[in-house]
């Protein structure tokens, strides 16, 4: 059979750096491919190749042949790939934020009122009607519960992901479909979901492209594997030979040891009492939530994206309107009062986030790696020169460099050294320093949302660790909103599961997995 | 290489400026009076250009608004005049007393801006021109007593142009003032200009500074920090109109005059030419983009006009000197857009 697309001796240089040497893929119709490595293994590389990004051909171009369908072809640009019939799915989205579902998914194939048609191409007008109706009907497909009419700039990152998906999935000459990580914002049932819909567009014909760093997902739907590590092809799995420990193995040269929770430490003392906590946030509410967070606990928040995880930190840290009553620690704390945000109280008392979406709120990307550490610490008041008065806010260059060094060799941060801007490092990298900048306000509850979200699994096993050791060694009591449940389980105390914006179960970390996705879509019992 | 890749239009500038330095002199043109010259007016002007920096690195745009700021200097200075100040503790006076109005002013420009954010650039142009025409009202009816200043006949409203040389005209250009064989250097007006950089340039280091940068470059990320956005950027915008009014008296006291009326209404755009000259670029904006901008604008200004009116017809300078720095701007909007494009 013919392939669909056949690449040969692929080499791509930055300066001197080499990003992929040598690598050779071929995709066929009908298959699932995946593709797996770190990062940094040039993953990214490749299918910035494949779907023409500018950047490739700026920063000098690649050698190597390219076949498409039989013919060599080169990707000039990302419309010129659109063209051959690649569709791509990103893993940082590329949606428009200011507009509708619906019109992010037919954007540039619009549908037009017929009697517009006469007009030409620049001045028939949009069927908006036909377009909400074709877009409502590739998102039940997906069987995402989503208004086409809703605005994605204020989507929650995982309702995103569907749209992006829909797009692609609807265009008709689609002929390859590149996916970069789609299933990192979903939950295991969504991702499943999502993954029979991909068998079934390749078995229309249709090559498909997996990139995931969740193996079990690779093994379980992808007929043949690539994987990449330093830019070369160290190994290609057949579907007979997927096996999860070698395929991890190959990835890193090495064999990973899990993290696990040891026995639960957590005291009945009450450190935050929540009671009748309402979040109004656009695509993901809030109602009435009561719950206790015990000190010294790790509790898992999880639900289906759209139900409300992602809430409860948002609320809790004055970022939306808010309602209800919070005791910490005995004093009553108010989020969200007047119409004003009160971030800077709930800082000051104590309770940080580490946000979902770190490129676009977690992380200052043009700054230094010290300033984004200690900067949220700084308009805290704290590392200020001693002598001079505080309301003049005069930094002091040796506590806040003392404070970075420290926590990027805590946290085990790659870099050439503090002053390096953050934009360069990468993704588990990135990660950190975000968790380090909540860490130096020395939080008492730390929220954190979709902790290993786009992050290989070498660095997420360190970055587990890491929240590990933070709990046991430094008695942070951990509130870890996330759609990966096998992490949940591993590291949390209890997890708290919503439906709806409201509380559905609250489950011990050992509990099987059919009642976990009872929970999950609404059928949960408290224990 | 990446580095000198980034200031291709100031570097074209530089080069086009080390031209007409070789032909001036080529003519016979006194060069060192103009570059004396240059230096002058890079007192005389920069502050006026560093009263963008504030707004620009809280992400309120270029300074369109500027009017704001001057109208509160010339407001400061019709009042030292009126008060009968002299000298450098004359200008001293008209500096202190215009910084209430600034901050007046500054308030209420801030809560415009608020209101509409992203599009603060046009909002600001046109404010600034409604503010304008206001203040010519006032100047007209203003009960100022002082006989120099007002029209002789009628004894009433303010006259378009007051002559600061009884006053505190040229007091900080003639401090420390050093002289050679036609050239001068005004030691204190650029200490003073330096001095203005050098406390901007701190600020950007104190924790309030800090804020602006992020609540300019990532709000969603200032927010979760704990900064309060809207008092922030409400500081940069009342900073900035400090600025301008302080930018204003080192003007007007370099000029020699004070200029009322329709005057200010300008005057925002060479100070924005001189911010985009120094190689500001839709981000960030720094302290030493002010002085190479402001450096590179005057001394063009400077030396194109007597080099056209020496070997063309001496109207064409004009011409020349805008179309020159008027088609670097647009160089560097076009550099910057492809930049941007970049992804960088």
């Amino acid at each position: 059979m013919e392939p669909t697309l056949r690449l040969r001796n692929i080499t791509k240089k930055y300066g001197r750096h080499i990003a992929l040497q040598n690598v050779d893929l071929d995709l066929y119709p009908g298959e699932i491919h995946g593709l797996v490595g770190e990062n940094g293994a040039g993953k990214s590389t490749l299918l910035g190749i494949l779907a023409g990004q500018p950047e490739i051909s700026r920063s000098g171009g690649f050698s190597g042949s390219v076949c498409w369908q039989g013919c060599p072809v080169t990707f000039s640009s990302p419309a010129a790939a659109a063209r051959l019939g690649i569709g791509m799915v990103n893993q940082d989205f590329a949606l428009l934020p200011t507009l509708t579902i619906a019109e992010n998914i037919r954007a540039g194939r619009e549908s037009i009122l017929p009697w517009s048609r006469r007009l030409g191409q620049w001045l028939a007008c949009i069927d908006t009607r036909q377009d909400l109706k074709l877009s409502a009907a590739v998102l039940s497909r997906l069987q995402v519960r989503a208004d086409p009419a809703w605005i994605t700039g204020r989507l929650p990152v995982s309702l995103r992901q569907f749209v992006e998906l829909a797009r692609e999935i609807s265009k008709s000459q689609l002929q390859l479909l590149i996916l970069d990580e789609p299933t990192a914002a979903l939950t295991p049932s969504d991702a499943t979901h999502l993954l029979s819909v991909l068998a079934e567009i390749a078995a229309d014909g249709v090559a498909v492209l997996l990139v995931s760093h969740r193996l079990e997902e690779i093994t379980a739907c992808c007929r043949r594997v690539t994987v990449l590590r330093n830019g070369r092809t160290v190994a290609r799995y057949a579907h007979g030979e997927l096996n999860l420990r070698q395929i991890a193995a190959s990835m890193l040269g090495r064999l990973t040891v899990e993290s696990r929770r040891r026995p639960s430490r957590a005291s009945a003392e009450t450190l935050l009492d929540v009671s009748n906590f309402s979040v109004n946030m656009s695509g993901d509410t809030l109602h009435n939530l009561t719950f206790r967070l015990q000190r010294g606990e790790i509790l898992g928040i999880t639900s289906l994206p759209g139900h409300g995880r992602s809430a409860v930190g948002n609320g809790m840290l004055g970022l939306f309107p808010s309602s209800g009553e919070l005791k910490f620690d005995g004093a009553t704390l108010t989020p969200w009062s007047n119409g004003a945000p009160n971030t800077a109280a709930m800082l000051a008392a104590g309770i940080c986030l580490v946000p979902d979406d770190r490129r676009q709120s977690g992380l200052l990307l043009q700054r230094s790696i010290e300033e984004n550490i200690t900067f949220a610490a700084v308009q805290q008041g704290k590392f200020l020169q001693p002598r001079l008065p505080k309301w003049l806010g005069w930094l002091s260059h040796r506590q806040t460099a003392a404070c970075a060094t420290a926590f990027v060799r805590q946290l085990d941060i790659r870099c050439r050294d503090i002053h390096q801007p953050v934009r360069e490092l990468s993704g588990g990298n990135q990660q950190k320093v975000c968790l380090a900048q909540a860490l130096a306000l020395g939080p008492r509850v730390l929220f954190l949302h979709e902790p290993t979200r786009g992050v290989d699994i070498g660095a997420k096993e360190m970055l587990l660790q890491a929240l590990l050791n933070l709990n046991e060694d430094q008695g942070i009591t951990l509130v870890v909103a996330s759609g990966e449940l096998a992490e949940l389980k591993r590291i949390c105390d209890r997890i708290l599961v919503l439906y709806e914006g409201r509380i559905s179960a609250i489950l011990p970390p050992d509990c099987p997995e059919p009642q976990l996705a009872l929970a999950l879509a609404g059928k949960g019992e408290s224990f | 290489m990446h580095h000198l890749r980034q200031h291709i239009p100031q570097c074209i500038i530089s080069l086009f400026l080390l031209l007409l330095i070789l032909l001036a002199h080529s003519v016979g043109l006194p060069v060192a009076a103009l570059l004396s010259d240059a230096l002058v007016r890079l007192g005389m002007n920069g502050v006026l250009t560093l009263a963008m920096l504030p707004m620009v690195r809280a992400g309120a745009g270029l300074n369109f608004g500027l009017p704001f700021g001057i109208i509160a200097g010339l407001l400061g200075m019709t009042l030292a005049v009126n008060f009968r100040f002299t000298g450098l503790y004359g200008f001293a006076g008209a500096l202190l007393l215009s910084l209430p109005f600034a901050m007046l002013l500054g308030w209420l420009y801030a809560r415009l801006l608020n209101r509409v954010r992203g599009r603060e650039e046009i909002a600001g142009i046109f404010a600034g021109f409604s503010l304008i025409f206001v203040m010519n009202f006032f100047w007209s009816v203003a009960p100022f007593t002082n006989p120099a200043m007002l029209w002789p006949i009628g004894g009433q409203g303010l006259r378009p142009t007051v002559n600061l040389q009884p006053y505190f005209g040229k007091s900080l250009n003639k401090l420390l003032l050093v002289t050679g064989d036609g050239w001068q250097l005004p030691l204190g007006l650029l200490a003073a200009f330096f001095l203005l950089c050098a406390v901007v340039h701190c600020f950007f280091r104190l924790r309030l500074g800090r804020a602006m940068i992020a609540v300019g470059d990532n709000e969603d990320f200032a927010r979760l920090a704990g900064v309060n956005i809207q008092r922030t950027r409400t500081v940069a915008i009342m900073l900035s109109t400090v600025l301008a009014a302080l930018g204003i008296c080192f003007y007007a006291q370099s000029y020699g005059f004070l200029e009322l009326y329709d005057a200010p209404l300008l005057l925002a755009f060479p100070a924005a030419s001189s911010l985009l000259l120094g190689g500001y670029a839709g981000a960030g904006g720094s302290v030493g983009q002010v002085v190479l901008g402001t450096l590179l604008f005057q001394t063009l200004y400077v030396f194109t006009g007597p080099l056209a009116n020496e070997l063309l017809a001496p109207q064409v300078s004009e011409i020349l000197r805008s179309l020159i720095t008027n088609s670097v701007i647009l160089y560097s909007l076009f550099y910057e857009g492809r930049r941007r494009r970049a992804g960088k």
